[in-house]
């Protein structure tokens, strides 16, 4: 029987990269970093929701067709409620999809769904759904159903914090992948935004809830957006990431992000991990302990870079962290595909596998239990290496442009470079934590 | 109004530079890796399909068992030398572990040879291969397996199923 208690997720992870190719990647950064800043345009470009080609007008009415947003709410219900239905009802064993569901299905896919088709999340998240069905029933409009306003300084924080406590599931929490431990982080999820939905009607969701925002974040990097006139718009994914609003908390967001990603890669390391392992703490304490100075040194210098950006351009330093936040977007994806493409291609395979037969009593329910796993993508480590170097320096350099316009636009011209220069040597260190972690750790 | 000025040498050209690069590594990458997409279609191990009909793990052993005195002809074509085993001798007292290397360098073929003592009961999971090995207390016991080809190059842990305790990666080049 033991073998069938759930165990973690994966147990497999990437060799480390080659050092040359870290170095190149290192390399590749620093230069374009300067490219970027010598050579690349002198006035703002980029329009946020103002621009974008308008796509055909029946794209925008199928879009907010009440047909088309039912039918997404009902297939988000349907997802979270098999979801549920495993976690609560099966047996907790290895072939439980419930944890493969959470942090390789939804989590790692939204990322792509994200970047596809935009902020996903929203669309199909059932507390949306659960409170529309409520307001409609009081027959108030759910943004203003709520007993009060959401006040502004709370912005994103909510959200960061939420992501927080999913990096910690994830990443720290003892027996993560299995059912209790799963149903007991969605459970009070669920209290949490119930009530914030109830006390400060839908609009908790639009910075609260840490998926949505993830979704919404990843999601200006699509090529569709909305105008401000309310059509939807192809544009360029980097004028889509401008027109992200900004908000007290979001460099939190996105600091998160990296911190948890970096904390992850490091507890890789079989050295680190004995260390929390017998640290006098306990492995828990230990390893929260560790994220949470990940999180934090990641915010530091986040702060710290921007607070000299301020300084050297006369611009207040408190309007600092959320005029540059969204640049760090980018930079975070490349860490998130860097770390978790093969983690996604393996596991979401076994995921598709088991949730065909989720009691483990041999049925088949979507035609795919007997479906084997094609590990062959395991079978080209060069290639892994590559596409994680890559990405990690596209990722640079998408966020290196975003600063770059952000900052031609905000700085007074003859400060620009003065004021550029802090936040490009944040990106740069960022870039070469990321790839040091992938060859050393 | 703004003014029409020349495009600058923006970042057009370096991000081309950036993708034709990343492109080139990647054909590289695919020319080199060694096809063994043969089977790659379907998971060997019983291990790794659990299912309540048969529960039995006692006959698992045997299969390596009867493979191991004669290796097949194909891998000693294509590997003329076969490494020595990878061995590790480990010991765990009080949930400390010593003796464990960080990871263990191995090759598709080659014999793993973990010797394992604890003080208390636990289970030996190799993850990947999905090699286990029940661990009463206080005896020496050893895990003998092939590294096979099919969960492919990749870093698995070699943990105790009980406390999750890491003792070292399996490093399959």
């Amino acid at each position: 029987m033991n073998e069938l208690v759930a165990h973690g997720i994966g147990g497999r992870q990437d060799l480390p990269i080659p050092l040359e190719l870290a170095v190149a990647g290192a390399a590749a950064a620093l230069v374009y970093s300067f490219v970027v800043l010598a050579l690349a345009w002198r006035e703002s470009r980029f329009d946020g929701d103002a621009g974008g080609l308008a796509l055909p007008p029946w794209v925008t009415s199928a879009v907010d067709s009440p047909a088309l947003q039912w039918i997404l709410r009902v297939v988000g219900l349907l997802l979270v409620g098999y979801t549920a239905m495993v976690a609560y009802v099966a047996p907790d064993f290895a072939t439980n999809p419930a944890a493969g569901l959470v942090y390789v299905v939804f989590w790692l896919g939204l990322i792509p769904a994200s970047l596809l088709l935009g902020p996903v999340w929203t669309a199909l998240n059932p507390v949306r759904t659960i409170h529309l069905l409520l307001a409609r029933a009081t027959g108030a409009a759910p943004e203003s159903a709520g007993l009060r306003s959401l006040p502004a300084w709370l912005g994103y924080w909510p959200a960061a914090a939420g992501l927080l406590a999913f990096a910690w599931l994830e990443l720290v929490a003892p027996d993560q992948a299995t059912t209790p431990v799963i149903r007991a982080f969605f459970t009070a999820y669920l209290g949490v935004h119930l009530v914030g939905v109830v006390v400060f009607g839908s609009r908790w969701l639009d910075r609260g809830d840490a998926f949505e925002v993830f979704s919404r974040l990843l999601g200006r990097l699509s090529p569709f957006g909305r105008r401000t006139d309310g059509r939807i718009v192809v544009r360029n994914p980097l004028a889509n990431l401008d027109g992200t609003s900004a908000g007290s908390g979001l460099a939190a967001v996105v600091c998160v992000l990296l911190g948890s990603t970096a904390y992850d890669s490091l507890t890789g390391s079989p050295r680190f991990v004995r260390w929390y392992q017998a640290s006098p703490l306990g492995a828990t304490a230990a390893g929260t302990l560790g994220l949470l100075t990940a999180v934090a040194l990641i915010l530091a210098a986040y702060a710290l870079a921007t607070g000299v950006a301020g300084r050297a351009t006369g611009l207040p330093w408190r309007s600092m962290p959320g005029a540059f936040a969204h640049a760090l977007v980018p930079i975070a994806l490349g860490y998130l595909v860097a770390h978790y493409l093969t983690l996604f291609v393996l596991e979401g395979q076994r995921t598709m596998i088991a949730v065909s037969d989720p009691f483990s009593d041999g049925s088949d329910w979507f035609g795919t239990a007997g479906y084997g796993v094609d590990q062959s993508v395991a079978n080209h480590p060069t290639l892994i290496a590559s596409i994680q170097v890559g990405a990690i320096v596209l990722g640079h350099v998408l966020g290196a442009i975003s600063a770059h316009d952000r900052s031609v636009r905000l700085f007074p011209r003859d400060r620009v470079v003065a004021g550029q220069l802090p936040l490009m040597a944040l990106m740069v260190a960022y870039t070469v934590t990321g790839l040091l972690l992938l060859f050393a750790a | 109004m703004r003014t029409v000025r020349p495009r600058r040498l923006g970042v057009r050209g370096p991000a081309t530079v950036l993708l034709a690069l990343t492109t080139a590594f990647a054909l590289t990458a695919c020319g080199d890796g060694d096809d063994t997409g043969a089977g790659s279609g379907t998971t060997p191990g019983a291990s790794s399909t659990p299912s309540t009909t048969e529960p039995d793990a006692s006959d698992e052993p045997s299969d390596p068992a009867t493979e191991s005195p004669s290796p097949s002809p194909s891998e000693s074509a294509t590997e003329p030398e076969v490494p020595k085993p990878a061995k590790a001798r480990i010991r765990i007292e009080a949930g400390t572990v010593t003796g464990a290397p960080d990871r263990l360098p191995v090759v598709v073929g080659q014999t793993v040879r973990i010797t394992i003592t604890s003080d208390v009961a636990e289970e030996l999971h190799v993850h990947g291969v999905e090699e286990l090995l029940a661990l009463p207390a206080g005896e020496k016991q050893t895990l003998e397996f092939v590294v096979p080809a099919e969960p492919g190059p990749g870093l698995y842990e070699v943990e105790l199923e009980g406390s999750s305790l890491l003792l070292f990666q399996l490093e399959v080049q």
